[in-house]
């Protein structure tokens, strides 16, 4: 396991992917279990949900039933994922670099011959690896959990597109929280904008859905990229999971640029 | 002469903003020697370190090690050098074993009987999470880490602090042995007498560059040093008034003390010419000669006018 900074990398990431892995998964199982009670209020919740102000409705990301299976679980649980694995995304990407340095153990590791490229790719991909191993396990609990519950139907392929697009939320919020380690002069200062990024990304996508005059400017926010309802409900696509990729790469790529040319900060 | 030297440093400056880092440094370390670097806190021995290990960049000058370029072949010098600074920062979740199996990975080394014998003579724990370690037993897995690749040229900063005297002195054995095998050590240390015990040159750095490098036997006979004679009557008033290299401070009695430079054979001769009771020849240890310049400098500071 200790091989090279990759592998020694996801070895650092285990107890956070088990934490979050089987955290997640068992809120799934609570929330698909709970599921057929939200199904048997029927009509007085379907009214109640008619009655709730747009904001809400946004908020959950835009969800008009409740007691279909497909609008229930991403209200209650999809929409919020991304938020959640952010949280393991910045600590890891602000770490990654300004982390090692503010413990003084980037110059140990610069000091064995491996490129600072080689550093940042190392560590990104065994990221990304650790996201995926959290990503199955939540996936792995919902579709198991599907199969015993009363009206609660995922299918296969709609489930992994879905985590494919989840992966593209967390894959932005580890690149752009790597990217502002390579840029700025504190973790903390990293953790804090990488945090607020993330936050107001999901505030900034409820926000131009209700304010009329702003929804042409929702194209900016990363969360117009996370549909979970449309992947449900619609046609499979990985047209938005392909664009928050993309942002993801270049986040990453302009990291590594300005990595390569600063200098490393000392102790 | 390229080939030669471990370490080639022209011009080398680095300015972080405004503050002066290093200026102009001009270094040459031959290969198969243990260089001293020496010089008091913040005088840039760390920065010339960070910068030879390119983990910062410099503002101007060059820099080669074993004759390739500290920037664009900085992975390759790595392959083939070692690092230890004061307080190693390593990864505290990692035993002593692990950490040296990770960077042996990294370096290459499959066989790992050297770091196991060099473990031994340190008396290294290679078990303990390096998180529950002493700074000197920290250092000790530093050491290794530094030497397991057998590498042509090591960089210690400081490096033997947190060791006790034991350590040092087996430290030292074993900087003689890589030395004798052709290894080079670049020594940057405060600590004056271990400089003396091990290094075979010593270059002195003062705000940020390189005031004097030479070896230690050269150094020490450049210079001046107090010659203290005592004869059985007084010498004549002209004593050692026309020997070159050699300048009489005082005259009392039979007591004759001289400055010498670098002639003490001529003056030794003159004094043979009168019946000498006793001779006292100052011994300039590498302390004395680092005070003498730094001091020389504080006086200069203080005789600056301030802006």
């Amino acid at each position: 396991m200790l091989r090279n900074l990759l592998l020694k990398t996801l070895r650092d990431q285990r107890i956070p992917i088990l934490a979050y892995g089987l955290g997640l998964g068992a809120l799934a199982l609570l929330i698909v279990a709970i599921y057929p009670t939200f199904a048997e209020a029927g009509a007085d919740l379907e009214q109640a949900m008619e009655n709730m102000p747009d904001a809400y409705k946004a908020f959950t990301g835009g969800v008009l039933s409740l007691t279909e299976f497909d609008g229930y679980l991403v209200s209650q649980y999809l929409i919020i994922l991304p938020l959640i694995l952010a949280i393991f995304a910045i600590i890891e990407g602000t770490g990654a670099l300004r982390g090692e340095e503010e413990r003084g153990t980037m110059d140990t590791l610069l000091s064995l011959p491996i490129s600072r490229s080689q550093v940042v790719l190392h560590k990104a991909i065994a990221t990304l690896i650790s996201i995926v191993f959290v990503l199955i396990i939540i996936g792995v609990a919902l579709y198991v959990s599907t199969q015993f519950v009363e009206g609660a139907t995922l299918a296969l392929d709609r489930l992994a597109v879905i985590l494919l697009n989840t992966f593209g939320m967390g894959a932005l919020f580890y690149c752009f929280s790597l990217f502002l380690s390579a840029t700025l002069p504190s973790r903390r200062l990293a953790g804090v904008i990488g945090a607020v990024f993330a936050v107001g990304a999901y505030f900034f996508d409820a926000i131009t859905d209700i304010v009329e005059g702003l929804y042409d400017y929702r194209v900016l926010g990363p969360f117009n990229y996370f549909e979970p309802l449309a992947i449900l409900k619609e046609d499979l696509s990985f047209q938005n999971s392909g664009v928050l990729l993309g942002a993801s790469l270049v986040f990453l790529l302009v990291g590594l640029l300005i990595f390569r040319r600063r200098d490393v900060a000392g102790i | 002469m390229a080939a030669e030297l471990a370490i080639e440093t022209r011009q080398l400056t680095k300015f972080y903003g405004k503050s002066r880092g290093v200026v102009d440094l001009d270094l040459d370390v031959r290969r198969g020697e243990i260089y001293g670097f020496v010089g008091p806190n913040g005088a840039g021995k760390t920065t010339t370190v960070r910068l030879l290990l390119d983990l910062i960049r410099p503002s101007r000058g060059s820099a080669t090690i074993l004759g390739m370029d500290v920037g664009s072949q900085s992975k390759a010098i790595r392959a083939r050098t070692g690092f230890l600074p004061g307080e190693l920062r390593m990864y505290d979740n990692l035993t002593g074993r692990q950490l040296l199996r990770f960077f042996g990975a990294v370096r290459g080394v499959s066989d790992m009987t050297y770091v196991h014998e060099l473990a031994e003579r340190l008396s290294a724990e290679l078990n303990r999470r390096i998180g529950t370690l002493s700074r000197g037993n920290k250092q000790k897995i530093g050491v290794l880490q530094a030497l397991m690749h057998r590498p042509d040229l090591v960089l210690f900063d400081e490096a033997t602090s947190g060791l006790d005297p034991l350590m040092q002195q087996e430290l030292y054995g074993i900087l003689d042995e890589y030395r004798a095998q052709g290894g080079t050590v670049f020594f940057s240390s405060h600590y004056l007498d271990e400089v003396e015990r091990i290094c075979d040159r010593v270059g002195v750095i003062r705000d940020g560059t390189v005031i004097l490098s030479d070896t230690l036997e050269a150094i020490q006979e450049k210079q001046v040093r107090r010659l203290r004679l005592e004869f059985a009557a007084p010498p004549p008033a002209d004593f050692l008034t026309t020997v070159t290299g050699v300048q009489k401070e005082s005259q009392q009695d039979t007591t004759v003390v001289a400055l010498v430079q670098d002639n003490l054979a001529g003056a030794l001769k003159e004094a043979a010419q009168h019946t000498v009771t006793d001779i006292e020849y100052e011994e300039r240890r590498l302390e004395d000669i680092f005070l003498q310049y730094y001091d020389t400098r504080e006086e200069s500071d203080a005789a600056e006018p301030s802006a």
